[in-house]
């Protein structure tokens, strides 16, 4: 394990260092994506998950979860979503996110990983992230909607009139929403999810990832809620439920009867539960402001935003690049390439 | 780690390992018979008198054992699988459906790796490869020679190995890569297909076994099986399951899985359509194994060098790219070249090529030259990414490549979230490598913007940001008479169902709409006046295909949900049964009849088939620009009529207008919008110099209001 300096170790962090990674993350306010359970969804889903951990002594106080995927190819990356987890203010951050780049150089996937890439989650970029440079795409939505969950009037007042209407007209209409922690409930989700992606023209990851994360996450830090409208099903979530935040991660609706404004009372359910078991912020996961109309998240943020919310701009990804495996990799491809 | 999902919801009993289906009760017999049972039966007829010993390989349900125990002629079993969860939950929640089969006295578990196991292992008469799906490196390798090879010699004399493979219809190339590595190994091969509705629910499609062994299984040998009471499969079924579209033997060549090619295939291959003729297919001990594809950089690269000088786009260096996951399309992949600039703007280039010639050594000469160059050229500055492109067209092509590869692999990244620096969604910009080896001008270049089809164009957002389709298409009846139909859903962000069970395509041309038929794109004027037809690329037909599939099963399940709760609310009510709600009734089966009516249209299947050139850059299904050199030549127009005959024609204005020419020029013009093209803008400005008004059109545009 790598020595920085007498007092900064890190070190691999195993099961026993669950809830102490777990109270840290909180602590810090790093995102979900660095939560033990949700390293454990990916593991799942066939990530390599490597977690290290920073030590001041026995003091746990920082580290990363990163995710690698095997391939074959000749070049592949790891990402640390939400991370690295450390106190950027701290003297000691520049040398502690040192020794964890190192470590991870060390141990992942032997000379075959050219980019690491982290996305603390942070509006503004660290010191010791200043020189990187930025990612070609993000692991989190660079820009979100954050809606204070406070009370039911504040809440409704945050909104802009035409929420605040088609959520009372939703109500009005008689749409019922309710909650699910069966993953045998993945099945519907997926069907409206699936044909909201073929809709809107996204792509979806496969039944598997969700029912994979249903597994590893439900009960308590995921859930599925379904607006019903007269026995049917008319539009659905999946929510993570990290800190003091809920986070819209996934959601869709069906193409039939939009006038019963189902997808509002899915919204303001949601809303309205988070708050009442103590959350305080529900993040809409993905946002760009007016005046983009190319942009892919438009259409579903001119949506978004009549539910209230400030926006939030996040700090986007940046990679540590390694040069020498990138050359690496390259010289192989060039003498098979000049040798075919 | 595997984990497992046992789905019991409302009578269900449906297994999930990691996510993919394993079996569901309601037809898994459809699955273990064949898979199990039949390699049994085959090995009965040809040994009578002999104990059968079988190793059922994975499976550790219980489900194939069951079939395997059905014979008393076996005298014993052997079930191999690494997962003791799944062997833990067949010997107790699984056990009525397996029969206790692990409890058996001649069953005999280990939990234990198959490849492991098998290297052990001798004169078995039946081996069932049930091993789950392969997804990475370590599953393809339970497919790849060596496994099979030891398979072989685990096999006594004319024994059978019954393969689980992949699907025929989805993955024909991954299929007949197992055929092909069976075939490697000394086996003959008789696939079996067969329909699974669990399977097809899931999107897996039509599924398929190998029944290999040492002795190719003749077709009286399959007539003469007897098989036990209440066995769903017989040897009618198997004749049949035998059976495969003509057009197989193309579409299943492939190469040999030494390694993991098998992924390759899975990821890159071309749905084979499920349709006669059909023909009785076995496969043939080769012994040749050739060197197939891989999900590697490299080989694109070289294939990417070998193309004509003056040929080499960053396009056609990502088309050369394997896919390599599920769900990724050539089209995902292609937008990643919006990333280039990023890249190179980003990194530290320099860095790259000092550590690069520090590892030259035993490069070709050319490539250390070039190195070199780029290098000092680095050194003295940063060169305009133009120069770099003409100067070092070789080192930054790899450059990229190696750091796509690495972004590309990446499953998440497949459904990456957007930078504002990198992935506005705007059209990318241009990119040309210049062979310096050549005076030829930039070759391949990006002359034009996404297609117009694909954009949302002359649609109306909703409040929640949905868009709607115009509330009427307009549609010419046999008398002459027009007649509006409304938009009943949206199939995609493209495709329309109208209330006939038409399907329209939306597109901002003014004044036209747009139907497609099973391999026909119709244009059609405001008037409901057929002014031409192209013949769709395949991938669009696939699209109103899908749609429809998944679009059927959910409205189903909304009439029955809805006549529940009708069913529920009546109670009390003072209302005549049926009626509170038979207008959200209605509007069900009005959709519902739609899909049929669309459905019997599409089980049409297509004759012609077309794959348009990578160089042509769409306009409109069917229709195409081919590009001219940048600065010299205005691209020409490709139109492929429904018989798939390419015509070519010159955009110099014609000296009669017909029809079709006015379509065209508002296509054009259209196009120009979007992408701003210079030299399309020019031929728009030469057309209405040389004809004026008479490129309007009479009247008002269909739908020119755009309400709902």
């Amino acid at each position: 394990m790598a020595d920085r300096s007498p007092a900064l170790r890190v070190r691999l962090l195993t099961t026993r260092d669950r809830a102490c990674w777990d109270a840290l993350v909180t602590y810090l306010g790093a995102g979900f994506m660095q939560s033990w359970a949700w390293s454990e969804f990916k593991a799942l889903d066939g990530y390599d998950v490597t977690r290290a951990g920073v030590f001041d002594g026995d003091v746990l106080i920082g580290g990363g979860i990163a995710y690698l995927y095997a391939s074959p190819a000749e070049a592949c990356l790891a990402t640390i979503p939400d991370g690295p987890v450390l106190d950027w203010s701290l003297p000691t951050a520049t040398l502690a996110f040192s020794a964890l780049v190192e470590t991870f150089e060390r141990l992942l996937a032997a000379d075959r990983m050219v980019v690491l890439r982290l996305e603390p989650r942070l509006t503004a970029v660290p010191a010791p992230l200043a020189s990187l440079p930025r990612s070609p795409v993000d692991l989190v939505p660079e820009e979100t909607l954050e809606i204070d969950l406070t009370s039911e009037d504040d809440m409704l007042e945050g909104m802009k009139p035409k929420g605040r209407y088609n959520t009372r007209l939703a109500a009005r209409r008689g749409v019922e929403v309710v909650d699910s922690v069966d993953p045998a409930d993945v099945h519907e989700l997926y069907a409206v999810l699936e044909h909201t992606a073929r809709a809107q023209g996204f792509r979806l990851e496969p039944k598997s990832f969700f029912i994979n994360l249903a597994r590893a996450l439900f009960p308590s830090r995921a859930r599925l809620a379904f607006a019903r409208w007269k026995g049917m099903t008319l539009a659905a979530a999946l929510t993570v439920r990290h800190a003091s935040t809920v986070t819209y991660l996934y959601g869709g609706h069906l193409p039939l009867f939009p006038d019963v404004m189902a997808s509002y009372a899915l919204h303001w359910h949601v809303m309205r539960e988070a708050a009442a078991d103590g959350y305080r912020t529900y993040d809409l996961y993905g946002y760009v402001a007016p005046g983009r109309p190319e942009h892919p998240y438009d259409g579903f943020s001119r949506f978004k935003e009549k539910l209230g919310g400030r926006p939030v701009r996040r700090m986007g990804s940046r990679d540590v690049v390694f040069y020498d495996r990138l050359a690496g990799a390259a010289v192989r491809a060039m003498r098979i390439a000049s040798r075919a | 780690m595997r984990h497992i999902f046992l789905d019991q919801r409302g009578g269900r009993l449906a297994l999930y390992l990691n996510g993919d289906l394993q079996f569901d009760r309601d037809d898994e017999r459809l699955y273990h018979e064949p898979l199990a049972l039949v390699p049994v039966l085959v090995a009965r007829q040809r040994r009578p008198a002999r104990p059968l010993r079988v190793l059922v390989l994975g499976g550790g349900d219980g489900l194939a054992l069951r079939e395997v125990l059905r014979l008393p002629d076996v005298a014993e079993a052997h079930l191999v699988d690494h997962d003791a969860d799944v062997v833990r939950l067949a010997r107790t929640m699984l056990a009525p459906l397996n029969e206790n089969a692990l409890g058996d006295r001649r069953a005999h578990v280990h939990v234990r790796d198959a490849a492991a196991f098998l290297r052990h292992a001798k004169d078995f008469d039946v081996i069932v490869h049930d091993l789950t799906y392969p997804r990475d490196v370590a599953g393809a390798a339970l497919f790849n020679l060596r496994f099979f090879q030891r398979a072989r010699a685990a096999l006594a004399d004319g024994g059978v190995l019954a393969v689980n493979a992949v699907s025929p219809e989805l993955t024909p190339q991954a299929f007949g890569c197992v055929a092909a590595t069976l075939g490697a190994a000394g086996f003959a091969t008789t696939p079996h297909t067969f329909e699974l509705p669990s399977f097809r629910a899931e999107g897996y499609g039509r599924w398929g076994f190998l029944f290999a062994s040492t002795l190719a299984i003749s077709e009286s040998e399959i007539l003469g099986l007897r098989f036990p009471s209440g066995a769903r499969v017989n040897s009618a079924t198997l004749l049949a399951g035998a059976e495969l579209p003509a057009a197989a033997a193309d579409a299943m060549r492939a190469a040999v899985n030494r390694t993991d090619e098998l992924l390759y295939y899975l990821y890159n291959g071309t749905p084979l359509p499920w349709t006669g003729p059909f023909g009785h297919t076995v496969f043939l001990p080769s012994g040749a194994v050739t060197y197939g594809p891989r999900l590697t950089a490299a080989q694109g690269f070289a294939h990417w060098l070998r193309r004509p000088a003056g040929r080499r786009s960053l396009d056609e260096l990502l088309a050369c790219l394997p896919l390599s996951r599920r769900g990724q399309t050539r089209q995902a992949l292609l937008e990643w070249s919006r990333y280039a600039e990023t890249l190179f703007r980003e990194l530290d280039l320099l860095a790259f090529v000092e550590r690069a010639l520090a590892r030259a050594r035993g490069l070709p000469r050319e490539w250390v030259t070039e190195l070199r160059q780029v290098a000092e050229r680095l050194r003295s500055g940063m060169p305009d990414l133009d120069d770099l492109l003409h100067h070092a067209y070789r080192v930054f092509a790899i450059f990229l490549l190696v750091m796509l590869v690495a972004n590309l692999f990446f499953p998440d990244n497949l459904y990456a979230k957007h930078t504002s620096s990198g992935g506005s969604g705007s059209a990318p910009s241009a990119l040309f490598f210049t062979d310096p080896q050549t005076t030829l001008s930039p070759f391949g270049f990006r002359g034009f913007g996404g297609a117009i089809y694909g954009t949302p164009g002359g649609m109306v957002p909703d409040a929640r940001g949905q868009q709607y389709p115009p509330k009427a298409w307009t549609l010419g009846e046999a008398t002459g008479q027009t007649r509006p139909v409304g938009a009943l859903l949206a199939l995609s962000k493209d495709l329309r169902l109208l209330e006939s069970g038409v399907v329209a395509y939306s597109a901002s041309v003014l004044g036209y709409q747009f139907f497609v038929e099973p391999g026909r794109f119709r244009v059609v004027d405001q008037r409901g006046r057929d002014v031409m037809a192209t013949l769709p690329d395949p991938t669009l037909e696939t699209d109103v295909r899908t749609q429809l599939g998944t679009l059927r099963p959910l409205i189903d399940k909304a009439i029955a949900d809805h006549s529940r709760w009708l069913e529920w609310v009546r109670w009390g009510s003072s209302l005549a049964p049926g009626q509170e709600a038979v207008s959200e009734l209605g509007v069900l089966e009005r959709i519902k009849s739609a899909i049929a009516s669309a459905e019997a249209v599409w089980a049409k299947p297509s004759t012609a088939a077309f794959m348009p050139s990578p160089q042509w850059k769409p306009l409109l299904p069917g229709l195409y620009l081919k590009s001219g050199r940048p600065g010299e030549a205005a691209p020409t127009l490709v139109t492929v009529t429904p018989d798939g005959t390419a015509h070519e024609r010159s955009l110099v204005p014609p000296a009669q207008l017909t029809d079709e020419d006015r379509f065209v020029f508002r296509a054009l013009q259209a196009r120009t919008t979007t992408s701003r093209d210079a030299r399309l803008g020019a031929v728009i400005a030469r057309w209405q110099e040389v004809h004026g008004p008479a490129l309007k059109l009479p009247g008002a545009a269909p739908g020119g209001s755009w309400t709902r």
